[in-house]
């Protein structure tokens, strides 16, 4: 009886120290941070890929087709006017407004921390190309931020602490500064699902024409069509995920690494968004996009450009050539050639020249060519707002984004924008 | 039933020793019969005593025999824990004499962690139910059988499907996170009673994690609710803990028990949600469209409607049913010295009101215990479920049936003339409900087990080492299948042949082993000591592997590997343990004085080593004023208690929350990415709550009556909440401890019993008031909103309603304030919602705090009248001051959409001034009424008095039973849920989408608690 008592208190000490390790408990699909190394640097950067491709959302690539008025949702809700559901949509509380804000910044939270741990590491000259596209995915964010909101809060080391916004200009000059590095550092084109140093140009040179720098823009749209490494293509072809050489970089959004599906949204029987008759009406019949962006599907008229065909072809359009043609267009002027890339594009589209003979005609030649050409890509709103038009006829209050009223709940140094106090 | 034979008191032994010597057998005449308990089991040992004569104690078959002096004397029937019988004696006939116990025997025994007491000694606050046959509901899980038994504890539905989670509220919101749930015990084995689902099918809502062990085999069930009693489960008692005590074996003959039931079952009050008719629907739409065009100066064109003369199509009598409910259970137990076995096994087969929804369930059970040497007992009790889930859409999703039903038009028909499903891609305003809840398999398989086996050594005397292994292995297979027809898989572009899988596996086991060394001793001077000592390891695993597949080549095609296409393929596993340390010293003095302390200190593996451990003391005082010796009234008993000790928390934390983490998984094109997930955070430590509680217990003449009351106060620090942090942080939220929050109230429990000649009637009836304020959230100036209308904010309950108020409606347009006039179309006939700041405009600053989904108080009243051997028990439940938010607003847009409207909001709208100031006008694609504002038009008062019960029994005569060899056998009728007084005007005040404390209160349209009629009967031989 005592033996068996002193095993038993025995076993029980044991017990308590061998449970002493069960104490520690590690996650079996993460590793700690403060044990990242120079080996996990290739991994946290193909991270920023999937991160940057998912985190700002469907809203944060497709705010601008949305608020454009081009769109309008579908279903049971209805709206007297696209105007209408603008309106409802861009309200301080919405989650269409600080969807796409948390989801910028996580995005640069990520590359700010990818860029600070690669400095701590010892030179590896595979890093260099690495932080450029880093800074390309950061200049990215920025751009999507400042167009929105304009003034927004600059992060370039991560604080949890409340950070007031930085003047526009200011946050321009960061994105231009970090595109330079990008093309600087990144590779020559290879394939459109990485970032190379065209897609850096090709951003600087959307990143310029949104600041009304239109002729520097030019020159970076020139570099990339001279670059002789893409060429204006087929529509069908380049909508329905065939080889192409107009795309300059597109994520590859696969189904199974945090897909936006995007065809949900449009591709379908009743999808919850659809072009307006009136933009449907503007395609011409020879105009090979007609058919292509705009398609039937079970009677109604659906935005064609997210087909998705089981895995494949579910990818999210950031650059592509014709966009760079219509800056150039924009940027060099109707008598110093911009007119030529204009045309170019048409002609190729099937359309026939214009002749135009003065700035103001041409820039809305340009402006209506962006409207047929990239929707559904994400560009109208901010092409309304910079032309000084606002979207619908709403008025200059809708040509910004308001603050996240949770955003503004949060940081106190954060002013809500004029137009929306 | 608890083991009678051995819980006679010495003092009731020598009592009886003295009767039996000082009997007289003089020559008289005999009377002889039997004592029967209120479950017709013989009662052994009952004393019998003619007036100033002779007196008999029964035997082990209950019976008795004495001589009496006086044919027709009065007999005094009396046992220990039972009320005394007046009867008088019958010479010439076998007397069959029925005894119930009181209401609250101070030597009942109560179950406390690693341990059991006497009722005397409890100095805590401990709420006991013990099922009774005659009490007994026929219910699917133990918290259903809990509700409005024991005041203090709080059991709200989340709705009316069989399986559904229900909240369990112990005192109050015990948290911010979604552990607010008690921590259940079952058998000494703590379990998992978090979502007994894996989430994977969108359309649901969580299944509950207790709803497998069979309500049949619980001996009894103990609500610990004071932190003092609840102090020795340390970390995880804050919420309280639920003690559950199976079945087990007595010494004896072996009985048989068999139970059957069938039920009938049906959604009450559909009258309520009854969609417009065609004509008068499409007469809204025109009403609406001539405002908007009025107004706007425009030309939209109205509307016809589409099949004038055409009866009005039901959609809601497709979906709903008449719901059979079957069940059958069977038991044997008995036992010699040296071992005690219960052995059951249950069936169950139950309906929800919704087509396609059934749950079975089957149960196994064996308990055995028994003594090997004399130095050794030993023990064994197993629970073993499985489960076969058939599940339809509920809880707040787009395939809730009731809400396509109400969604639909009612001149639309479900198929199409060529047979097939009308859609809302062909025809249908909405998904077709049919289609949706046909054109899909989705089940949830559950097997579970749990498990506990344990050795007792007897050292020496009272000196006695327990060692226990434990287990809760659960394996759950769910399986959400859409067929093609389904409109989450019709056939597309990426789904080529339609159809969708989505099947996930589970298997979640926590193992645990405790030990206990525990020591009594008695002192001569009259003071008892009791101590323990103990040690326990707890290690929780779970994985999970789950993928979706689509596209099949037919519907008959059931398993992934024949899908063409898959997608969300993930697996995930985790672990955490909790290490922890006890004691528990218990001290009586004569009975008078008697005192608890215990300590215990946990260490989790969920905090960084620096924040690893943490302590939970209490102490609890008792004075038994009855055994006082100048206490004069035998009859009356009085007991004050107080109580003080501290508990935690640490529920909803995920196992790694503290650590700053790179996840895997953040591919790009089939290349492996990292992605950082959270900054960790080495401070995170436990809530920890501590509570004061002070008791009275007194019973008069001889507990006839006996009152109970508590008053608590709790104060719980270190709140953990997964705070919203700013966008430009780089993650929107983050787990940390913001707050503290205070819970008081009071607790009333008063029970009854009286009788006279063949009539008895007991009644139970408790209430509670709970007060919760937060008092510390950050920087105290915050408000945190939770969801569109829930807000947290200190000085106001946790899950306060955080919205705009309607005021009214406009009744002429010159009422409107100018700003809305011009800027937002606001008209006569549209809602007026309060201009808080009074800045001219409504917007988010306008919202405001106004109401909370948590009663003023809530309890229940149960009533039993006896008479011979006829049985009726009502059962009434009641919750006063909740209110409930109906956050589906599809009826009630009235032109803003399409949406078929609710008849009684098309009949009430404002049509001109003096109308209506509750229903707005009828106005085209404006959200100003509807959707726009979260507001108090669509939150209700749901303060509800519900029938929760009637039973009807009756107990089959013995002498009739004893020519089949029966011992007893009991029919009953019983009707649940008969009538519901409310003011809520949908289908049932107690339902939440939620059951989150920071969000309840949310109602869409869930099925309610459905009306039932259930016949039924229990034998035992």
């Amino acid at each position: 009886m005592r033996k068996i008592t002193r095993y038993f208190s025995l076993a029980l000490l044991l017990a308590v120290f061998s449970a002493c390790n069960v104490m520690d408990q590690k996650p079996y699909n993460a590793v700690l941070r403060s044990e990242l190394s120079a080996e996990d640097i290739p991994f946290l950067y193909t991270g920023l890929y999937n991160l940057a491709q998912y985190k700002p959302t469907e809203n944060g690539y497709l705010q601008g087709d949305f608020c454009g008025g081009d769109f309008i949702i579908n279903g049971t809700t209805t709206y007297a006017s696209a105007g209408q559901w603008i309106q409802s949509l861009v309200v301080p509380t919405s989650s269409y407004i600080h969807g796409p804000w948390n989801g910028y910044y996580a995005c640069i939270y990520q590359i700010n921390e990818f860029i600070d741990l690669v400095a701590r590491q010892t030179y590896n000259p595979d890093y260099g190309a690495m932080v450029g596209t880093a800074r390309f995915f950061r200049a990215l964010m920025y751009y999507n931020l400042v167009t929105r909101w304009r003034d927004v809060p600059l992060i370039v080391h991560n604080t949890e602490a409340a950070v007031p916004a930085t003047p526009e200009a200011d946050c321009w000059a960061f994105v231009e500064e970090d595109l330079q590095a990008a093309i600087a550092a990144c590779p020559d084109f290879t394939s459109k699902w990485y970032v190379s140093k065209q897609a850096a140009q090709a951003l600087m040179a959307r990143a310029l024409l949104a600041q009304g720098k239109k002729a520097e823009a030019a020159v970076y749209s020139e570099a990339v069509i001279a670059s002789g490494l893409f060429a204006l293509d087929e529509v069908s072809k380049i909508f329905n995920g065939k080889d192409n050489t107009e795309e300059i970089f597109s994520f590859r959004n696969k189904t199974d690494e945090n897909c936006v599906d995007f065809a949900d949204n449009f591709y379908k029987a009743k999808p919850s968004y659809v072009p307006t008759t009136a933009v449907i009406n503007q395609y011409a019949n020879a105009d090979k996009r007609k058919d292509v962006t705009i398609r039937n599907y079970d009677g109604t008229d659906v935005l064609g450009k997210y087909v998705n065909q089981g895995e494949e072809h579910h990818q999210l359009y950031i650059i592509r050539l014709a966009e760079m043609y219509l800056i150039s267009a924009e940027g060099l002027g109707y008598d110093q050639g911009g007119l030529a890339r204009l045309n170019a594009l048409r002609v190729h589209r099937g359309l026939a020249e214009k002749n135009i003979t003065d700035e103001e005609t041409m820039l809305k030649a340009v402006i209506y060519e962006r409207r047929l050409e990239l929707l559904g890509e994400g560009f109208r709103w901010f092409d309304l707002v910079r032309t000084g038009s606002s979207p619908a006829g709403l008025g200059e209050k809708y040509t910004v984004m308001p603050m996240p009223s949770r955003e503004l709940n949060l940081n106190h140094l954060l002013k809500q924008n004029d137009l929306w106090k | 039933m608890k083991n009678r034979l051995f819980f006679m008191s010495p003092r009731l032994i020598t009592g009886c020793l003295l009767l039996l010597l000082s009997a007289l057998p003089l020559g008289a005449q005999t009377v002889k019969g039997i004592v029967l308990d209120e479950n017709s089991l013989p009662l052994v040992g009952a004393v019998v005593m003619e007036k100033d004569g002779a007196n008999a104690i029964t035997d082990l078959d209950g019976l008795f025999e004495m001589k009496v002096k006086s044919p027709s004397s009065q007999l005094t029937f009396s046992f220990f824990g039972y009320e005394d019988v007046v009867k008088t004696a019958d010479v010439n006939a076998e007397m069959e004499v029925r005894m119930s116990p009181q209401s609250m025997s101070l030597e009942e025994t109560v179950v406390v962690g690693y341990g059991s007491m006497t009722r005397r000694d409890i100095t805590s606050s401990i709420g006991s139910f013990k099922p009774k046959p005659n009490e007994r509901r026929d219910v699917l899980s133990v918290d259903q059988m809990l509700q409005g038994r024991i005041a203090g504890v709080n059991i709200s539905t989340a709705s009316g499907v069989p399986g559904s989670a229900s909240r369990v509220n112990i005192r109050g919101a015990g948290s911010l996170n979604a552990g607010n749930e008690p921590l259940y015990v079952v058998d000494g084995v703590p379990i998992t009673s978090t979502s007994g689902d894996m989430g994977l099918y969108s359309g649901g809502e969580s299944m509950s994690g207790m709803a497998t062990i069979n309500p049949a085999d619980i001996e009894s069930i103990e609500v610990l609710k004071d932190a003092a009693s609840a102090a020795i489960y340390g970390s995880r008692a804050t919420n309280g803990v639920i003690i559950i005590t199976t079945k087990s074996g007595r010494k004896g003959e072996a009985k048989v028990g068999v139970d059957a039931a069938y039920s009938l079952g049906w959604q009450p009050n559909t009258e309520k949600l009854k969609v417009a008719s065609s004509q008068s629907f499409i007469d809204m739409l025109n009403d609406a469209v001539g405002r908007y065009n009025a107004q706007y100066g425009k030309n939209i064109e109205g509307f016809v409607n589409p099949a004038p003369g055409q009866p009005d199509h039901d959609w809601l009598k497709d979906i709903l049913r008449m719901a059979q409910c079957r069940n059958i259970g069977l038991s044997v137990s008995g036992g010699n010295d040296n071992v005690n076995y219960y052995i059951s096994a249950g069936v169950k087969h139950q309906e929800g009101v919704i087509i396609n929804n059934d749950l079975d369930q089957y149960n196994l059970k064996a308990n055995v215990s028994g003594k090997a040497k004399k130095w050794l007992s030993y023990g064994f009790n197993s629970t073993m479920s499985y489960t076969h889930n058939k599940r339809v859409g509920s809880g707040k999703t787009g395939d809730t049936p009731i809400k396509l039903a109400l969604e639909e038009y009612p001149w639309d028909l479900p198929t199409l003339p060529d047979g097939s499903w009308a859609s809302k891609e062909n025809l249908l305003a909405n998904n077709n409900p049919l289609a949706t809840i046909k054109e899909s398999d989705i089940w949830l398989d559950t097997y579970r087990a749990i498990l506990s086996t344990w050795l007792t050594f007897h050292i020496i005397k009272d000196l006695n080492f327990k060692t226990r292994l434990g287990g809760d292995v659960q394996s759950l297979e769910e399986h959400v299948r859409y067929g093609r027809e389904n409109h989450h898989a019709f056939p597309s572009e990426s789904n080529p042949s339609g159809g969708r899988l989505i099947d996930g596996r589970k298997l979640r086991t926590t193992w645990m082993w405790d030990n206990t060394l525990d020591y009594t001793y008695a002192f001569n001077f009259g003071l008892n000591l009791g101590a323990m000592i103990g040690h326990s390891v707890e290690i929780d695993n779970n994985s999970m592997a789950s993928q979706e597949g689509s596209s099949f080549p037919s519907d008959r095609f059931d398993v992934n590997s024949t899908a063409a296409l898959y997608s969300d393929v993930t697996s995930s596993r985790t672990c955490y343990t909790l290490q922890s340390f006890f004691g528990r010293i218990n001290l009586n003095y004569k009975n008078r004085y008697v005192s608890t302390i215990t300590v215990r200190t946990d260490g989790s593996s969920r905090f960084s080593p620096k924040r690893r451990w943490g302590w939970f003391p209490s102490i609890s005082l008792g004075w038994n004023v009855n055994e006082e010796e100048w206490w004069k009234s035998p009859e009356t008993t009085l007991k004050v208690r107080a109580s003080y000790g501290a508990t935690g928390n640490v529920a909803g934390i995920g196992a790694y929350a503290w650590q700053a983490l790179a996840s895997g998984g953040y591919n790009y094109n089939g290349q492996n990415g990292l992605s950082l997930i959270g900054t960790g955070n080495d401070d995170l430590t436990w809530e920890k709550a501590s509570q004061a509680d002070f008791g009275i217990d007194v019973s008069f003449w001889r507990n006839a009556l006996s009152i109970g009351i508590d008053l608590f106060n709790k104060d719980t620090d270190n709140l953990l909440y997964n705070t919203p942090t700013m966008g430009t942080s780089g993650y929107t939220s983050k787990m940390l401890n913001i707050g503290a929050m205070n819970n008081k109230g009071i607790e009333l429990s008063i029970a009854g019993n009286a009788g006279a000649g063949d009539f008895r009637w007991r009644g139970d009836f408790n209430i509670s008031f709970v007060k919760n304020t937060l008092t510390r959230l950050l920087d105290n100036d915050e408000i945190i909103t939770t969801d569109s209308f829930h807000a947290l904010k200190v000085g106001q309950p946790v899950g306060a309603f955080y919205m705009y108020k309607m005021l009214g409606i406009y009744q002429h347009d010159e009422e409107v304030p100018r700003y809305l006039y011009e800027n937002e179309g606001v008209r006569a006939g549209d809602v007026i919602y309060e201009d808080v700041n009074k800045d001219g405009k409504i917007d988010e600053n306008d919202r405001q705090f106004v109401g909370s989904p948590n009663p003023l108080f809530s309890g229940g009243f149960n009533n039993t009248f006896g008479w011979k051997n006829l049985e009726l028990s009502v059962f009434l439940t009641y919750s006063y001051g909740n209110q409930l938010y109906q956050q589906w607003t599809g009826g009630l847009r009235l032109g803003n959409g399409l949406w078929p409207a609710q008849q009684s909001q098309v009949d009430g709208r404002w049509t001109g001034p003096g109308t209506s100031n509750t229903i707005p006008r009828a106005i085209w694609g404006e959200t100003w009424n509807s959707t726009r504002f979260a507001s108090t038009r669509y939150l209700h008062d749901a303060s509800y008095l519900r029938l929760r019960s009637l039973v009807l029994s009756y107990n089959f005569p013995r002498t009739l039973l004893q020519k089949i060899k029966v011992d007893s056998l009991r029919v009953f009728l019983q009707c649940d849920n008969l009538f519901v007084l409310t003011a809520w005007p949908y289908l049932d005040p107690e339902v939440s989408v939620s059951n989150d404390a920071t969000t309840l209160g949310t109602d869409w349209l869930n099925p309610g608690q459905p009306r039932t009629v259930q016949l039924g009967l229990n034998i035992k031989f």
